[in-house]
């Protein structure tokens, strides 16, 4: 009975060591990587969309929306998240629409929780390179991964609703 | 039992190595996380009751490669991504070489630091070999790079070291990877 006390014990301390190195970690890397991003004057959208130079947050109706201006100047784009609900958990995606020609310009899935191997398929190139070009109405289109149907539809149609909603917003604002 | 072997940690080895750069970085991380699992786990094994070592073992290197992963995912996360679910499951790979080394080295911590690195080593090595291979024949022919490449050209890496342990008449093979099952 001692001998499994003393046992239990050393797990759980081992255990304990573990998640306080765990935890340290995450905040040290964490603070490490944040100022990485502030150190270079980027914004984090800057990986999703390079070409563009600025974004300028806009706020239509509740909804934050960045707008991604070129080195001219002229708005481009529009980039906004938007939350699907998975096979898992909330799936979020990053958008990025162009307000004039209603085309996608390219999606991004940021966070997602979705079975390994199977639905967290949609964070795949091959999946997210669907969108690109696509208008909401082209959207219907896109054919699901077979084995992530769940997951990939999801993201398509919060793809799709946002978008149009999006651009109705944008509609109304700019005259 | 001559010339049988136990062949262990294919799962990263097969999936990982489409290229030669994703088999170095996970190598790394494998060689990297036995070496410190072995080290730390060598000064604290003798405070600990024989029941919970294992149990222990698998908490340290999962803290490890925990760590590793938490350093890839928020610095570099292109990288991480390359490595995908088979990160995680390096744990596997690096408790049979940490339990190897440990096992090894019983006789005195020294030995088991030296056979965690030559074990990492050799797995690292076997890696690289594996990638480079595969993107070699993957520029041939595009089998190379899917799961099924990655056996065949492991199988062919192994046919040649059979045929040259056969040369040499050594038992021993890459480190680590291979084990006589008759210990």
């Amino acid at each position: 009975m001692r001998e499994q006390t003393r046992t239990v014990l050393a797990i759980g301390i081992v255990a304990l060591c573990s998640l306080g190195v765990l935890g340290g970690a995450y905040l040290v890397i964490g603070q490490i990587a944040a100022g990485r991003l502030a150190d270079s004057g980027l914004s984090p959208y800057h990986d999703f969309l390079p070409e563009a130079v600025s974004f300028t947050p806009v706020e239509f109706a509740g909804r934050v929306v960045h707008e991604a201006r070129d080195a001219s100047g002229a708005a481009f784009g529009l980039v906004f998240t938007e939350v699907a609900e998975g096979f898992c958990g909330p799936i979020e995606i990053l958008v990025a629409l162009n307000p004039h020609s209603e085309q996608i310009i390219k999606i991004k899935i940021l966070t997602q929780t979705e079975t390994p191997g199977l639905g967290d398929r949609i964070t795949a190139p091959d999946f997210t390179d669907r969108f690109s070009g696509k208008r909401a109405a082209d959207l219907v289109r896109i054919d699901a991964i077979s084995g992530a149907t769940i997951s990939s539809q999801a993201v398509t149609a919060a793809v799709d609703k946002s978008v149009r909603q999006v651009l109705a917003l944008y509609r109304g604002e700019t005259p | 039992m001559r010339g049988k072997r136990l062949v262990v940690a294919l799962l990263p080895l097969v999936l990982v190595t489409t290229t030669w750069r994703t088999g170095v970085l996970m190598g790394l991380v494998v060689m990297v996380a036995a070496v410190a699992a072995t080290w730390i786990f060598g000064l604290i094994q003798h405070y600990l009751p024989p029941a919970s070592r294992l149990a222990c073992q698998i908490i340290v290197v999962g803290t490890l490669i925990g760590l590793v992963d938490l350093w890839l995912t928020l610095l570099y996360p292109e990288r991480r991504q390359q490595l995908g679910i088979y990160l995680p499951l390096a744990t596997v790979s690096c408790l049979l070489l940490v339990s190897e080394a440990l096992e090894a080295g019983l006789s005195g911590f020294g030995r088991a630091i030296r056979r965690a690195v030559s074990a990492g080593g050799g797995y690292l090595g076997l890696l690289l070999l594996v990638g480079g291979l595969r993107e070699l024949l993957g520029r041939l022919n595009p089998l190379a790079l899917t799961s099924a490449g990655g056996f065949l050209s492991f199988g062919l890496l192994l046919g040649v070291m059979a045929a040259l342990s056969r040369r040499v008449g050594s038992e021993r093979a890459i480190a680590g990877l291979f084990r006589r099952d008759a210990r």
